[in-house]
């Protein structure tokens, strides 16, 4: 008796097909020995059978088999109505059902597909037609279930890592905090455009009057980029002495180039706001232009974000700039997404176009803040352009 | 991505066109091996038809880069323009790169 391929051995499936439990459910002896015979010539050996709709239906219930053969016009039941129930029930969705009939009417048949069969075969059966669709049917729906069982696990593994990459970022209660004791207002959308990012951002206070503000983006999308988050973040968080901007970029990048490959580098904005000196200081690594808001809230500029993005190589230099950051001055930043994402008509949310947004909306409000900054832009970007949004977007804004 | 290519002795021209992405990285693995194979000593990278780089796209630059040192390959790239020129400078791919107009 020849054996019935696995053809199924690819990573870690694994099956046998012919330990398969299958229903017959025709409605006449003779006939489901037919069916019977010609699939144990092939190694089938586990059968059950009913010769009405009802008993099919209570079979399939009580057996959960493997794979359904039935006959379109089995008596009790019909295969459509036999097939419409058994679709209601969450276990049997992906259950195989092959339905025989000798109607070749193409009606027909669309409607024994679209009550939920998997196949139909015609009759009088024929052997090897019938063999290789239980073959077939069987083996999707094995590899189907495996592959939902790997994608189950992926996603539990995704969503803890996930929440993991969460914790590396401010957290509403730490921001409120830092909001009172330094008289600041702090708006901050991060989201990640596969399950996990490379995008980050941070707010630290290291005494009354000074706040470091820094958002970091990992060229790259998903687990790669995440990971280098982790690597980054963890060098920030080891480092203790104060540095300048400058020299704590040129320092976070020494430690991070050796470590990751040469394709991969990361943009960082890292600022300092001082409210005793009334100072931004701060360092650019091939960032977008951040943009700040100053003058009482009258003008509007931006800061060149250009240097060498970090990760590439060891010697790269950053300058520290300073500027003036008055009360009422507002400093945000973003990730490039913001800017290259396009709208339906093609146009792009540029930094000129954000900074005539902001205009419009700071004169027509009486006290603006970075909440509503990040909120505005958020409304506006969503509204017209995020549709179109495939890399992570972070908004993160300052207002004393 | 669209390209073309030519060789002329130990002289390797590419020049590329339309949108240089993630998705362009197997070419640039393939473009490897076949210059490791191919005894190539000067390699150039017409960007001038390239209307858009990302951050992914720099990496795989960057990474050309590494492997051209790696190789004792003269690397240049050449007519970046509007919105590539604007990520060479952000990112001082300028000082990173032999950048031919």
């Amino acid at each position: 008796m020849p054996d019935i391929q696995d053809n199924t051995n690819s990573g870690n499936i694994s099956y046998n097909a012919k330990h398969s439990m299958i229903l017959i459910a025709v409605p006449s002896k003779e006939n489901s020995r037919i069916a019977q015979d010609m699939l144990m010539s092939y190694g089938f050996s586990e059968f059950i059978f009913a010769y009405d709709g009802k008993d099919a239906m209570d079979i399939t219930l009580r057996s959960e088999p493997d794979l359904v053969l039935i006959d379109m016009n089995i008596k009790g039941m019909n295969a459509i109505e036999y097939c419409k129930s058994i679709r209601e029930l969450e276990l049997f969705k992906s259950l195989p059902i092959i339905v025989q009939t000798a109607d070749h009417h193409h009606e027909q048949r669309t409607k024994i597909f679209a009550n939920g069969a998997t196949d139909f075969i015609s009759t009088p059966l024929e052997k090897m037609e019938l063999i290789s669709r239980v073959k077939v049917r069987l083996e999707n729906h094995k590899l189907i279930n495996s592959l939902v069982e790997y994608q189950e696990h992926m996603q539990q593994e995704l969503t803890t890592a996930r929440e993991m990459q969460n914790l590396i970022m401010p957290i509403e209660p730490d921001i409120i905090d830092i909001e009172k004791n330094h008289n600041v207002s702090v708006g901050s959308f991060f989201k990640p455009s596969y399950e996990m990012g490379g995008d980050f951002w941070g707010i630290n206070s290291a005494d009354d009057d000074i706040v470091d503000l820094y958002a970091v983006d990992f060229s790259g999308h998903g687990v790669t980029a995440a990971i280098n988050t982790f690597r980054l973040h963890t060098i920030m968080y080891s480092s203790i002495s104060r540095l300048s901007a400058g020299e704590y970029l040129a320092y976070l990048n020494r430690k991070i180039t050796p470590l990751i490959s040469a394709d991969q580098f990361a943009t960082m904005f890292f600022g300092t706001i001082d409210s005793k000196n009334n100072t931004l200081t701060y360092a650019t690594a091939g960032t977008t232009d951040a943009i700040l808001v100053t003058k009482n809230m009258t003008e509007i500029v931006t800061l060149d974000g250009s240097g060498f993005p970090i990760g590439i190589t060891t010697s790269s230099k950053y300058d520290t700039k300073e500027i003036e950051f008055n009360k009422n001055d507002m400093l945000i930043l973003y990730s490039d997404a913001l800017i290259e994402t396009r709208n339906n008509k093609k146009e792009f949310f540029s930094t000129e176009c954000i900074v005539d947004f902001l205009a419009e909306n700071i004169k027509n409000s009486k006290s603006y803040n970075a909440r509503h900054a990040v909120s505005d832009i958020l409304t506006e970007f969503n509204a017209k352009y995020s549709h179109n949004l495939n890399d992570d977007l972070t908004l993160v804004a300052v207002s004393r | 991505m669209e390209y073309s290519e030519n060789q002329n002795g130990d002289q390797y021209d590419l020049s590329l066109s339309g949108k240089f992405t993630f998705a362009d990285r197997k070419f640039f693995k393939d473009l490897f091996i076949k210059i490791r194979e191919g005894n190539i000593k000067h390699l150039t990278i017409g960007l001038s038809e390239i209307e858009f780089v990302d951050s992914a796209a720099l990496g795989i630059l960057l990474l050309a880069r590494d492997e051209a040192e790696k190789l004792q390959i003269n690397l240049v790239l050449k007519s970046p323009k509007d919105q590539v020129k604007k990520m060479f400078e952000i990112s001082r791919f300028y000082e990173l790169f032999q950048i031919e107009e």
